[in-house]
Protein backbone atom coordinates (compact mmCIF):
# COMPACT_ATOMS: atom_id res chain seq x y z
CA UNK A 1 0.00 0.00 0.00
CA UNK A 2 1.35 3.65 -0.86
CA UNK A 3 1.58 5.39 2.50
CA UNK A 4 2.00 9.09 3.27
CA UNK A 5 3.99 9.96 6.19
CA UNK A 6 2.32 12.17 8.48
CA UNK A 7 4.64 14.75 7.74
CA UNK A 8 3.64 15.13 4.62
CA UNK A 9 -0.16 15.63 4.90
CA UNK A 10 -1.67 18.76 4.88
CA UNK A 11 -1.71 21.39 8.21
CA UNK A 12 -3.58 24.47 6.84
CA UNK A 13 -5.67 25.97 9.88
CA UNK A 14 -8.11 27.47 6.99
CA UNK A 15 -9.79 23.91 6.47
CA UNK A 16 -10.39 23.71 10.70
CA UNK A 17 -14.14 24.95 10.06
CA UNK A 18 -14.35 22.41 6.45
CA UNK A 19 -12.77 19.35 8.28
CA UNK A 20 -15.12 19.57 10.83
CA UNK A 21 -18.03 19.66 8.54
CA UNK A 22 -16.99 16.90 6.49
CA UNK A 23 -16.31 14.83 9.39
CA UNK A 24 -20.09 15.58 10.37
CA UNK A 25 -21.04 14.61 7.02
CA UNK A 26 -18.89 11.83 6.81
CA UNK A 27 -21.13 10.48 9.18
CA UNK A 28 -23.70 9.84 6.72
CA UNK A 29 -21.88 8.22 4.06
CA UNK A 30 -23.18 4.22 3.47
CA UNK A 31 -21.42 1.69 5.06
CA UNK A 32 -20.56 -1.69 4.32
CA UNK A 33 -22.56 -3.44 6.52
CA UNK A 34 -25.57 -0.80 4.67
CA UNK A 35 -24.24 -1.97 1.37
CA UNK A 36 -25.11 -5.47 2.35
CA UNK A 37 -28.77 -4.51 3.92
CA UNK A 38 -29.09 -3.29 0.74
CA UNK A 39 -28.53 -5.96 -1.26
CA UNK A 40 -30.32 -8.45 1.10
CA UNK A 41 -33.60 -5.99 -0.10
CA UNK A 42 -36.52 -7.67 -1.77
CA UNK A 43 -36.33 -5.63 -5.13
CA UNK A 44 -36.10 -2.04 -6.26
CA UNK A 45 -38.66 -0.55 -4.62
CA UNK A 46 -37.91 -1.93 -0.76
CA UNK A 47 -34.19 -0.76 -1.67
CA UNK A 48 -35.43 2.77 -2.54
CA UNK A 49 -37.27 3.12 0.30
CA UNK A 50 -34.47 1.83 2.50
CA UNK A 51 -32.04 4.46 0.91
CA UNK A 52 -34.65 7.15 1.82
CA UNK A 53 -33.71 6.80 5.27
CA UNK A 54 -30.15 7.79 5.02
CA UNK A 55 -30.14 12.07 5.60
CA UNK A 56 -27.95 12.74 2.36
CA UNK A 57 -30.65 11.10 -0.23
CA UNK A 58 -33.78 11.54 1.64
CA UNK A 59 -34.69 15.11 0.38
CA UNK A 60 -33.73 13.93 -3.41
CA UNK A 61 -36.03 10.82 -2.71
CA UNK A 62 -38.89 13.25 -1.66
CA UNK A 63 -39.17 14.47 -5.05
CA UNK A 64 -38.81 10.99 -7.43
CA UNK A 65 -41.19 8.05 -6.00
CA UNK A 66 -40.00 5.71 -8.65
CA UNK A 67 -36.40 3.63 -8.65
CA UNK A 68 -36.05 4.22 -12.10
CA UNK A 69 -35.71 7.94 -11.69
CA UNK A 70 -32.32 6.65 -9.82
CA UNK A 71 -30.07 8.22 -12.43
CA UNK A 72 -31.87 12.08 -11.55
CA UNK A 73 -31.18 11.09 -7.62
CA UNK A 74 -27.78 10.28 -7.96
CA UNK A 75 -26.52 12.89 -10.24
CA UNK A 76 -28.45 15.52 -8.31
CA UNK A 77 -26.72 14.00 -5.25
CA UNK A 78 -23.61 14.01 -6.97
CA UNK A 79 -23.31 17.55 -7.63
CA UNK A 80 -24.57 18.72 -4.06
CA UNK A 81 -21.61 17.22 -2.92
CA UNK A 82 -19.14 18.86 -5.28
CA UNK A 83 -20.85 22.32 -4.79
CA UNK A 84 -20.58 21.87 -0.97
CA UNK A 85 -17.11 20.98 -0.83
CA UNK A 86 -15.77 22.98 -3.68
CA UNK A 87 -18.20 26.05 -1.56
CA UNK A 88 -16.42 25.26 1.67
CA UNK A 89 -12.73 24.70 0.87
CA UNK A 90 -9.96 26.88 1.36
CA UNK A 91 -8.19 26.79 -1.87
CA UNK A 92 -9.90 25.10 -4.52
CA UNK A 93 -7.43 23.44 -7.01
CA UNK A 94 -6.96 20.14 -5.60
CA UNK A 95 -10.93 20.08 -5.62
CA UNK A 96 -10.96 21.18 -9.63
CA UNK A 97 -9.01 18.45 -10.10
CA UNK A 98 -11.66 15.65 -9.97
CA UNK A 99 -14.28 18.49 -11.59
CA UNK A 100 -11.72 18.43 -14.90
CA UNK A 101 -12.30 15.14 -15.57
CA UNK A 102 -16.04 15.99 -16.01
CA UNK A 103 -14.75 18.63 -18.13
CA UNK A 104 -12.60 17.05 -20.12
CA UNK A 105 -15.78 14.17 -20.91
CA UNK A 106 -18.02 17.21 -22.02
CA UNK A 107 -15.29 18.25 -24.24
CA UNK A 108 -14.96 15.17 -25.54
CA UNK A 109 -18.68 14.47 -26.09
CA UNK A 110 -19.20 17.61 -27.90
CA UNK A 111 -16.08 16.75 -29.98
CA UNK A 112 -17.45 13.53 -31.05
CA UNK A 113 -21.07 14.56 -31.58
CA UNK A 114 -19.55 17.28 -33.81
CA UNK A 115 -17.35 15.10 -35.64
CA UNK A 116 -20.44 12.49 -35.58
CA UNK A 117 -23.48 15.10 -36.66
CA UNK A 118 -25.12 14.08 -33.76
CA UNK A 119 -27.15 15.13 -30.08
CA UNK A 120 -25.11 15.94 -27.46
CA UNK A 121 -27.47 17.06 -24.70
CA UNK A 122 -27.74 13.25 -22.79
CA UNK A 123 -24.34 12.56 -22.31
CA UNK A 124 -22.92 16.05 -20.93
CA UNK A 125 -21.96 15.86 -17.02
CA UNK A 126 -23.25 18.65 -15.15
CA UNK A 127 -20.06 18.26 -12.42
CA UNK A 128 -17.11 20.07 -14.73
CA UNK A 129 -16.12 23.59 -13.57
CA UNK A 130 -17.62 25.03 -16.54
CA UNK A 131 -21.61 24.45 -17.52
CA UNK A 132 -21.47 22.17 -20.76
CA UNK A 133 -23.20 24.94 -22.83
CA UNK A 134 -20.07 26.78 -22.31
CA UNK A 135 -18.12 24.43 -23.51
CA UNK A 136 -20.21 24.11 -26.57
CA UNK A 137 -19.69 27.77 -27.12
CA UNK A 138 -16.13 27.85 -26.53
CA UNK A 139 -15.26 24.74 -28.72
CA UNK A 140 -18.87 24.84 -31.34
CA UNK A 141 -18.80 28.43 -31.82
CA UNK A 142 -15.80 29.38 -31.15
CA UNK A 143 -16.61 32.21 -28.90
CA UNK A 144 -14.18 33.03 -25.96
CA UNK A 145 -15.72 36.03 -24.99
CA UNK A 146 -17.51 35.91 -22.11
CA UNK A 147 -16.60 32.71 -20.97
CA UNK A 148 -14.03 34.26 -18.06
CA UNK A 149 -14.53 31.26 -15.58
CA UNK A 150 -12.20 28.90 -18.07
CA UNK A 151 -8.48 29.21 -17.33
CA UNK A 152 -6.76 30.47 -19.88
CA UNK A 153 -4.46 27.40 -19.37
CA UNK A 154 -7.26 24.91 -19.78
CA UNK A 155 -8.53 26.90 -22.47
CA UNK A 156 -5.56 26.62 -24.48
CA UNK A 157 -5.20 22.72 -24.26
CA UNK A 158 -8.47 22.55 -25.68
CA UNK A 159 -7.77 24.61 -28.31
CA UNK A 160 -4.43 22.32 -28.74
CA UNK A 161 -6.47 19.47 -28.94
CA UNK A 162 -9.28 20.88 -31.32
CA UNK A 163 -5.99 21.77 -33.44
CA UNK A 164 -4.47 18.12 -33.42
CA UNK A 165 -8.53 16.42 -34.35
CA UNK A 166 -8.78 18.96 -37.39
CA UNK A 167 -7.14 16.02 -39.44
CA UNK A 168 -7.59 13.25 -37.64
CA UNK A 169 -10.41 10.82 -38.71
CA UNK A 170 -10.19 8.02 -36.67
CA UNK A 171 -12.43 8.38 -33.45
CA UNK A 172 -10.32 5.98 -31.64
CA UNK A 173 -7.32 8.27 -32.44
CA UNK A 174 -9.09 11.21 -31.29
CA UNK A 175 -10.65 9.67 -28.24
CA UNK A 176 -6.94 9.12 -26.96
CA UNK A 177 -6.03 11.79 -28.13
CA UNK A 178 -8.47 13.71 -25.55
CA UNK A 179 -7.45 11.30 -23.00
CA UNK A 180 -3.53 11.67 -23.02
CA UNK A 181 -4.73 15.87 -22.94
CA UNK A 182 -6.65 15.05 -19.29
CA UNK A 183 -4.40 13.25 -18.19
CA UNK A 184 -1.05 15.77 -18.66
CA UNK A 185 -3.54 18.56 -17.28
CA UNK A 186 -4.83 16.80 -14.50
CA UNK A 187 -0.86 15.79 -13.53
CA UNK A 188 0.04 19.41 -14.28
CA UNK A 189 -2.76 20.66 -12.25
CA UNK A 190 -2.17 18.43 -9.41
CA UNK A 191 1.24 19.65 -8.91
CA UNK A 192 -0.10 23.37 -9.17
CA UNK A 193 -2.02 22.29 -5.67
CA UNK A 194 1.38 21.02 -3.92
CA UNK A 195 -0.47 18.87 -2.45
CA UNK A 196 1.38 14.90 -1.78
CA UNK A 197 -1.88 13.41 -1.57
CA UNK A 198 -3.72 14.38 -4.67
CA UNK A 199 -0.38 14.10 -6.76
CA UNK A 200 -0.23 10.32 -5.16
CA UNK A 201 -4.13 9.65 -5.80
CA UNK A 202 -3.13 10.43 -9.35
CA UNK A 203 -0.51 8.82 -9.57
CA UNK A 204 -2.60 5.19 -8.08
CA UNK A 205 -5.64 6.57 -11.16
CA UNK A 206 -2.91 6.53 -13.81
CA UNK A 207 -0.86 3.02 -12.96
CA UNK A 208 -4.50 1.29 -12.63
CA UNK A 209 -5.71 2.45 -15.73
CA UNK A 210 -2.12 1.38 -17.42
CA UNK A 211 -2.40 -1.83 -15.71
CA UNK A 212 -5.88 -2.59 -16.92
CA UNK A 213 -4.61 -1.29 -20.25
CA UNK A 214 -2.11 -3.82 -20.58
CA UNK A 215 -4.03 -6.75 -19.60
CA UNK A 216 -7.31 -5.34 -22.04
CA UNK A 217 -4.73 -5.53 -24.80
CA UNK A 218 -3.03 -8.68 -24.05
CA UNK A 219 -6.41 -10.24 -24.18
CA UNK A 220 -7.06 -8.40 -27.39
CA UNK A 221 -4.00 -9.83 -28.71
CA UNK A 222 -3.23 -6.48 -29.59
CA UNK A 223 0.23 -5.33 -30.82
CA UNK A 224 2.39 -3.19 -29.18
CA UNK A 225 1.80 0.00 -31.05
CA UNK A 226 -1.40 0.39 -29.90
CA UNK A 227 -0.13 -0.01 -25.51
CA UNK A 228 2.02 2.61 -26.15
CA UNK A 229 -0.42 4.71 -27.65
CA UNK A 230 -2.88 4.34 -24.75
CA UNK A 231 -0.47 4.60 -21.99
CA UNK A 232 -0.72 7.57 -19.76
CA UNK A 233 2.68 9.17 -18.86
CA UNK A 234 3.50 10.54 -14.85
CA UNK A 235 2.04 7.22 -13.02
CA UNK A 236 5.05 5.80 -10.85
CA UNK A 237 5.11 2.91 -13.06
CA UNK A 238 7.18 3.90 -16.00
CA UNK A 239 5.61 3.07 -19.84
CA UNK A 240 8.60 1.81 -20.91
CA UNK A 241 8.72 -0.58 -18.21
CA UNK A 242 5.17 -2.01 -19.52
CA UNK A 243 5.82 -1.88 -23.10
CA UNK A 244 9.31 -3.83 -22.54
CA UNK A 245 7.00 -6.58 -20.60
CA UNK A 246 4.15 -6.71 -22.91
CA UNK A 247 6.08 -9.76 -24.80
CA UNK A 248 6.43 -11.62 -22.11
CA UNK A 249 2.50 -11.17 -21.18
CA UNK A 250 1.20 -11.62 -17.69
CA UNK A 251 3.79 -13.36 -16.17
CA UNK A 252 6.20 -10.66 -16.57
CA UNK A 253 3.56 -8.44 -15.42
CA UNK A 254 3.28 -10.02 -12.19
CA UNK A 255 7.39 -9.92 -11.52
CA UNK A 256 7.67 -6.73 -12.91
CA UNK A 257 4.95 -5.57 -10.59
CA UNK A 258 6.81 -7.70 -7.30
CA UNK A 259 8.80 -4.56 -5.67
CA UNK A 260 5.89 -2.51 -5.71
CA UNK A 261 2.99 -1.26 -3.50
CA UNK A 262 0.84 -3.07 -6.11
CA UNK A 263 2.66 -6.74 -6.08
CA UNK A 264 -0.28 -7.97 -3.68
CA UNK A 265 -3.11 -6.06 -5.71
CA UNK A 266 -2.09 -7.72 -8.99
CA UNK A 267 -1.21 -10.85 -7.78
CA UNK A 268 -4.71 -11.69 -6.74
CA UNK A 269 -5.99 -9.58 -9.99
CA UNK A 270 -4.47 -11.76 -12.22
CA UNK A 271 -5.56 -14.62 -10.68
CA UNK A 272 -8.71 -13.91 -10.30
CA UNK A 273 -8.89 -13.22 -14.47
CA UNK A 274 -7.10 -16.06 -15.02
CA UNK A 275 -10.00 -17.95 -13.21
CA UNK A 276 -12.91 -15.75 -14.51
CA UNK A 277 -11.58 -14.60 -17.54
CA UNK A 278 -13.24 -11.14 -16.97
CA UNK A 279 -11.94 -8.18 -15.82
CA UNK A 280 -14.24 -7.05 -12.70
CA UNK A 281 -12.37 -8.46 -10.19
CA UNK A 282 -9.44 -6.99 -11.34
CA UNK A 283 -11.01 -3.57 -11.60
CA UNK A 284 -13.16 -3.96 -8.32
CA UNK A 285 -9.47 -4.71 -6.61
CA UNK A 286 -8.22 -1.60 -8.07
CA UNK A 287 -11.18 0.52 -6.73
CA UNK A 288 -10.41 -1.04 -3.59
CA UNK A 289 -6.92 -0.02 -3.39
CA UNK A 290 -7.74 3.38 -4.50
CA UNK A 291 -10.23 3.44 -1.73
CA UNK A 292 -7.62 2.22 0.98
CA UNK A 293 -5.44 5.11 0.10
CA UNK A 294 -7.80 7.53 0.28
CA UNK A 295 -8.68 6.45 4.17
CA UNK A 296 -4.97 7.99 4.99
CA UNK A 297 -7.47 11.19 5.25
CA UNK A 298 -9.17 10.62 8.28
CA UNK A 299 -5.75 11.14 9.88
CA UNK A 300 -5.71 14.93 8.55
CA UNK A 301 -7.38 17.28 10.73
CA UNK A 302 -6.39 20.20 8.90
CA UNK A 303 -6.31 19.96 5.10
CA UNK A 304 -7.94 19.67 2.07
CA UNK A 305 -7.37 15.83 2.01
CA UNK A 306 -10.64 15.09 4.12
CA UNK A 307 -12.51 16.86 1.38
CA UNK A 308 -10.93 15.51 -1.36
CA UNK A 309 -11.63 11.89 -0.08
CA UNK A 310 -14.92 12.78 0.84
CA UNK A 311 -15.51 13.79 -2.69
CA UNK A 312 -14.24 10.26 -4.11
CA UNK A 313 -15.65 8.25 -1.24
CA UNK A 314 -19.12 10.07 -2.63
CA UNK A 315 -18.60 8.98 -5.86
CA UNK A 316 -17.87 5.60 -5.15
CA UNK A 317 -20.68 5.49 -2.91
CA UNK A 318 -22.81 6.56 -5.62
CA UNK A 319 -20.96 4.17 -8.35
CA UNK A 320 -22.10 1.39 -5.71
CA UNK A 321 -25.55 2.39 -4.93
CA UNK A 322 -26.22 2.70 -8.92
CA UNK A 323 -25.03 -1.13 -9.38
CA UNK A 324 -27.40 -2.06 -6.90
CA UNK A 325 -30.08 -0.07 -8.17
CA UNK A 326 -29.40 -1.19 -11.53
CA UNK A 327 -29.25 -4.94 -10.39
CA UNK A 328 -32.44 -5.05 -8.42
CA UNK A 329 -34.43 -3.47 -11.17
CA UNK A 330 -33.01 -5.48 -13.41
CA UNK A 331 -33.67 -8.52 -11.04
CA UNK A 332 -29.78 -9.73 -11.53
CA UNK A 333 -28.64 -12.26 -9.12
CA UNK A 334 -27.72 -10.93 -5.92
CA UNK A 335 -24.00 -12.94 -6.06
CA UNK A 336 -23.69 -10.64 -9.08
CA UNK A 337 -24.44 -7.63 -7.94
CA UNK A 338 -22.42 -8.43 -4.74
CA UNK A 339 -19.00 -9.29 -6.74
CA UNK A 340 -19.11 -6.11 -8.37
CA UNK A 341 -19.94 -3.61 -5.09
CA UNK A 342 -16.77 -1.53 -4.11
CA UNK A 343 -15.14 -1.04 -0.91
CA UNK A 344 -16.67 1.87 0.72
CA UNK A 345 -14.80 4.99 2.68
CA UNK A 346 -17.30 4.60 5.99
CA UNK B 1 -75.13 -30.33 -56.14
CA UNK B 2 -74.26 -28.44 -58.92
CA UNK B 3 -76.51 -29.35 -62.58
CA UNK B 4 -74.52 -31.67 -64.80
CA UNK B 5 -76.29 -32.88 -67.94
CA UNK B 6 -76.08 -36.79 -67.52
CA UNK B 7 -74.10 -37.17 -70.86
CA UNK B 8 -72.04 -40.31 -71.94
CA UNK B 9 -69.18 -37.04 -72.55
CA UNK B 10 -69.89 -35.89 -69.12
CA UNK B 11 -69.35 -39.55 -67.31
CA UNK B 12 -66.14 -39.43 -69.55
CA UNK B 13 -64.95 -35.92 -68.61
CA UNK B 14 -65.95 -36.43 -64.96
CA UNK B 15 -63.81 -40.04 -64.79
CA UNK B 16 -60.88 -38.27 -66.22
CA UNK B 17 -61.41 -35.38 -63.42
CA UNK B 18 -61.25 -37.50 -60.73
CA UNK B 19 -57.97 -39.72 -61.87
CA UNK B 20 -56.37 -36.32 -62.23
CA UNK B 21 -57.91 -34.68 -58.92
CA UNK B 22 -56.41 -38.28 -57.23
CA UNK B 23 -53.38 -38.17 -58.82
CA UNK B 24 -53.22 -34.51 -57.35
CA UNK B 25 -53.82 -35.47 -54.42
CA UNK B 26 -51.21 -38.36 -54.18
CA UNK B 27 -48.83 -35.53 -55.67
CA UNK B 28 -49.48 -32.85 -52.57
CA UNK B 29 -49.33 -35.92 -50.06
CA UNK B 30 -45.84 -36.90 -51.22
CA UNK B 31 -45.07 -32.84 -51.18
CA UNK B 32 -46.09 -32.89 -47.70
CA UNK B 33 -44.06 -35.04 -46.46
CA UNK B 34 -41.46 -34.19 -48.19
CA UNK B 35 -41.76 -30.70 -46.55
CA UNK B 36 -42.34 -32.34 -43.14
CA UNK B 37 -39.25 -34.09 -43.53
CA UNK B 38 -37.62 -30.92 -44.33
CA UNK B 39 -39.25 -28.87 -41.66
CA UNK B 40 -38.33 -31.31 -38.29
CA UNK B 41 -34.47 -31.49 -40.05
CA UNK B 42 -34.30 -28.04 -39.85
CA UNK B 43 -36.58 -27.35 -36.67
CA UNK B 44 -33.74 -29.19 -34.19
CA UNK B 45 -31.16 -26.88 -36.06
CA UNK B 46 -33.14 -23.60 -35.27
CA UNK B 47 -33.74 -24.80 -31.56
CA UNK B 48 -30.81 -25.68 -30.66
CA UNK B 49 -29.37 -21.90 -32.00
CA UNK B 50 -32.09 -20.43 -30.62
CA UNK B 51 -31.15 -21.45 -26.97
CA UNK B 52 -27.67 -20.44 -27.51
CA UNK B 53 -28.73 -16.75 -28.88
CA UNK B 54 -30.92 -16.83 -25.85
CA UNK B 55 -27.97 -17.69 -23.40
CA UNK B 56 -25.81 -14.89 -25.36
CA UNK B 57 -28.62 -12.71 -25.29
CA UNK B 58 -29.28 -13.06 -21.37
CA UNK B 59 -25.29 -12.87 -20.60
CA UNK B 60 -24.95 -9.45 -23.51
CA UNK B 61 -28.13 -7.85 -21.50
CA UNK B 62 -26.59 -8.62 -18.17
CA UNK B 63 -23.38 -7.50 -18.99
CA UNK B 64 -25.17 -4.13 -20.43
CA UNK B 65 -26.67 -3.95 -16.81
CA UNK B 66 -23.35 -4.13 -15.18
CA UNK B 67 -21.61 -1.85 -17.48
CA UNK B 68 -24.37 0.66 -16.69
CA UNK B 69 -24.60 0.12 -13.50
CA UNK B 70 -20.63 1.05 -13.05
CA UNK B 71 -19.95 3.39 -15.71
CA UNK B 72 -23.52 5.35 -16.04
CA UNK B 73 -25.48 6.20 -18.64
CA UNK B 74 -23.13 9.05 -19.83
CA UNK B 75 -20.03 7.13 -19.99
CA UNK B 76 -21.83 4.46 -22.30
CA UNK B 77 -23.82 6.47 -24.11
CA UNK B 78 -20.73 7.94 -25.11
CA UNK B 79 -18.51 4.80 -25.68
CA UNK B 80 -21.74 3.72 -27.91
CA UNK B 81 -21.69 7.13 -30.14
CA UNK B 82 -18.56 6.11 -31.37
CA UNK B 83 -19.28 2.70 -32.05
CA UNK B 84 -21.75 2.85 -34.63
CA UNK B 85 -21.03 1.65 -38.26
CA UNK B 86 -22.73 0.31 -41.14
CA UNK B 87 -22.68 -3.66 -41.76
CA UNK B 88 -23.16 -4.96 -45.13
CA UNK B 89 -24.64 -8.36 -45.45
CA UNK B 90 -25.84 -10.51 -48.88
CA UNK B 91 -28.80 -11.98 -49.19
CA UNK B 92 -29.61 -14.59 -52.21
CA UNK B 93 -32.72 -16.85 -52.98
CA UNK B 94 -32.88 -19.93 -53.19
CA UNK B 95 -35.95 -22.23 -54.79
CA UNK B 96 -36.83 -24.93 -52.74
CA UNK B 97 -40.20 -27.17 -53.63
CA UNK B 98 -41.52 -23.80 -55.61
CA UNK B 99 -40.87 -22.03 -52.01
CA UNK B 100 -38.73 -18.72 -51.96
CA UNK B 101 -36.38 -18.71 -49.44
CA UNK B 102 -33.72 -15.75 -48.38
CA UNK B 103 -30.62 -17.09 -47.76
CA UNK B 104 -27.78 -14.55 -45.49
CA UNK B 105 -24.70 -14.58 -46.44
CA UNK B 106 -21.88 -12.61 -44.44
CA UNK B 107 -19.21 -14.50 -45.40
CA UNK B 108 -15.61 -12.77 -44.33
CA UNK B 109 -17.83 -10.43 -42.73
CA UNK B 110 -16.97 -11.01 -38.39
CA UNK B 111 -19.30 -8.76 -36.60
CA UNK B 112 -17.28 -8.94 -33.54
CA UNK B 113 -14.57 -6.45 -33.27
CA UNK B 114 -11.56 -6.23 -31.93
CA UNK B 115 -10.69 -3.57 -29.09
CA UNK B 116 -9.18 -0.85 -31.57
CA UNK B 117 -12.24 -1.04 -33.74
CA UNK B 118 -14.89 -0.09 -31.38
CA UNK B 119 -13.91 3.67 -31.88
CA UNK B 120 -13.26 4.53 -28.54
CA UNK B 121 -9.94 4.72 -26.62
CA UNK B 122 -9.14 2.12 -24.14
CA UNK B 123 -8.21 4.52 -21.03
CA UNK B 124 -10.95 6.00 -21.30
CA UNK B 125 -13.98 3.32 -21.89
CA UNK B 126 -13.76 0.80 -19.02
CA UNK B 127 -13.52 -3.49 -19.70
CA UNK B 128 -16.69 -3.73 -18.65
CA UNK B 129 -18.00 -1.56 -21.90
CA UNK B 130 -15.90 -4.04 -24.04
CA UNK B 131 -17.49 -6.95 -22.60
CA UNK B 132 -20.71 -5.53 -23.50
CA UNK B 133 -19.89 -4.23 -26.91
CA UNK B 134 -18.32 -7.53 -27.11
CA UNK B 135 -21.25 -9.83 -25.83
CA UNK B 136 -23.84 -7.73 -28.30
CA UNK B 137 -21.26 -8.59 -31.30
CA UNK B 138 -22.12 -11.96 -31.07
CA UNK B 139 -25.48 -11.44 -30.55
CA UNK B 140 -24.99 -9.99 -33.95
CA UNK B 141 -23.14 -13.37 -35.85
CA UNK B 142 -25.89 -15.53 -34.07
CA UNK B 143 -28.76 -13.58 -35.24
CA UNK B 144 -27.54 -13.48 -38.86
CA UNK B 145 -26.97 -17.25 -38.62
CA UNK B 146 -30.38 -17.97 -37.04
CA UNK B 147 -32.44 -15.48 -39.61
CA UNK B 148 -32.00 -17.46 -42.82
CA UNK B 149 -33.27 -21.00 -41.07
CA UNK B 150 -35.76 -18.82 -39.33
CA UNK B 151 -37.34 -17.28 -42.19
CA UNK B 152 -37.02 -21.12 -44.03
CA UNK B 153 -38.60 -22.59 -41.34
CA UNK B 154 -41.70 -19.77 -41.24
CA UNK B 155 -42.24 -20.47 -45.20
CA UNK B 156 -41.57 -24.58 -44.90
CA UNK B 157 -44.81 -24.17 -42.05
CA UNK B 158 -46.72 -22.24 -44.37
CA UNK B 159 -46.50 -24.18 -47.50
CA UNK B 160 -47.26 -27.52 -45.11
CA UNK B 161 -50.56 -25.57 -44.24
CA UNK B 162 -51.20 -24.46 -47.59
CA UNK B 163 -50.35 -28.41 -49.27
CA UNK B 164 -52.30 -29.81 -46.27
CA UNK B 165 -55.48 -27.53 -46.81
CA UNK B 166 -55.01 -28.52 -51.09
CA UNK B 167 -54.82 -32.30 -50.22
CA UNK B 168 -58.06 -31.51 -47.80
CA UNK B 169 -60.00 -29.54 -50.51
CA UNK B 170 -59.07 -32.04 -52.92
CA UNK B 171 -60.29 -35.26 -51.02
CA UNK B 172 -63.10 -33.76 -48.86
CA UNK B 173 -64.93 -31.95 -51.34
CA UNK B 174 -63.70 -32.34 -54.96
CA UNK B 175 -63.19 -35.73 -55.25
CA UNK B 176 -66.45 -36.74 -53.40
CA UNK B 177 -68.60 -34.25 -55.27
CA UNK B 178 -66.57 -35.60 -59.05
CA UNK B 179 -67.82 -38.95 -57.54
CA UNK B 180 -71.35 -38.04 -56.54
CA UNK B 181 -71.64 -36.25 -59.70
CA UNK B 182 -70.58 -39.53 -61.98
CA UNK B 183 -72.80 -41.74 -59.75
CA UNK B 184 -75.65 -39.42 -60.87
CA UNK B 185 -74.71 -39.55 -64.35
CA UNK B 186 -74.22 -43.40 -63.84
CA UNK B 187 -78.25 -43.69 -62.60
CA UNK B 188 -79.36 -41.28 -64.95
CA UNK B 189 -77.62 -43.47 -68.14
CA UNK B 190 -78.69 -46.62 -66.89
CA UNK B 191 -82.30 -45.08 -65.76
CA UNK B 192 -82.26 -44.03 -69.79
CA UNK B 193 -80.82 -47.44 -71.00
CA UNK B 194 -83.88 -49.24 -68.77
CA UNK B 195 -86.11 -47.07 -70.09
CA UNK B 196 -84.75 -47.36 -73.99
CA UNK B 197 -85.52 -51.57 -73.15
CA UNK B 198 -88.52 -51.04 -71.71
CA UNK B 199 -89.87 -48.72 -74.55
CA UNK B 200 -88.40 -51.08 -77.13
CA UNK B 201 -90.39 -54.15 -74.77
CA UNK B 202 -93.69 -52.40 -74.92
CA UNK B 203 -93.58 -51.31 -78.90
CA UNK B 204 -92.61 -55.23 -79.53
CA UNK B 205 -95.27 -56.21 -77.72
CA UNK B 206 -98.09 -54.15 -79.26
CA UNK B 207 -97.02 -54.65 -82.48
CA UNK B 208 -97.11 -58.48 -82.15
CA UNK B 209 -100.95 -57.74 -81.28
Amino acid sequence: MINISYSDLSSDPRYAFAVGKIRALETNLITNQQVNRLLETKDANALWSELGNNRDYEAHLAQFYDPQDFEAVLSSELKRVYALTLGISAERTALELLALRHDFHNCKVISKACFLGEDTDSNLSPLGTCPPKEWEQLMVAEKEAGLCRLPADLMQIVRDVQQQLIDEQNLRRRDIIWDQALYQYLSRHAEKSKNLFVQTWLKIRIDGLNLLTYVRCIRQKSDKGLLKLALIDSGTIACEKLQNAYEGGLETLASLLSPTPYAGMIQEGLACYKRDNSFSCLEKLFDDYEMEFLSQARYVSLGVEPLFAYLLAKETEIKVLRILLVGKINRLDKTEISKRVRRLYA
Amino acid sequence: MEQVSPTRMNLLAKKAQIKLAKQGVDLLKKKRDALVKEFFAIVQILLEARKKLEKTAGNAYRSLMIAKGIDGDQALNSAAAAGKRDVKIGIDRKILWGLEIPEVHKEGINFRRELLGRGYSITGVSARVDMAGENFEEILNQLLDIASVEVHLKRLGQEIKKTSRRVNALEQTLVPRLTSQTRFIKNALEERAREDTFRLKHIKKSGSK
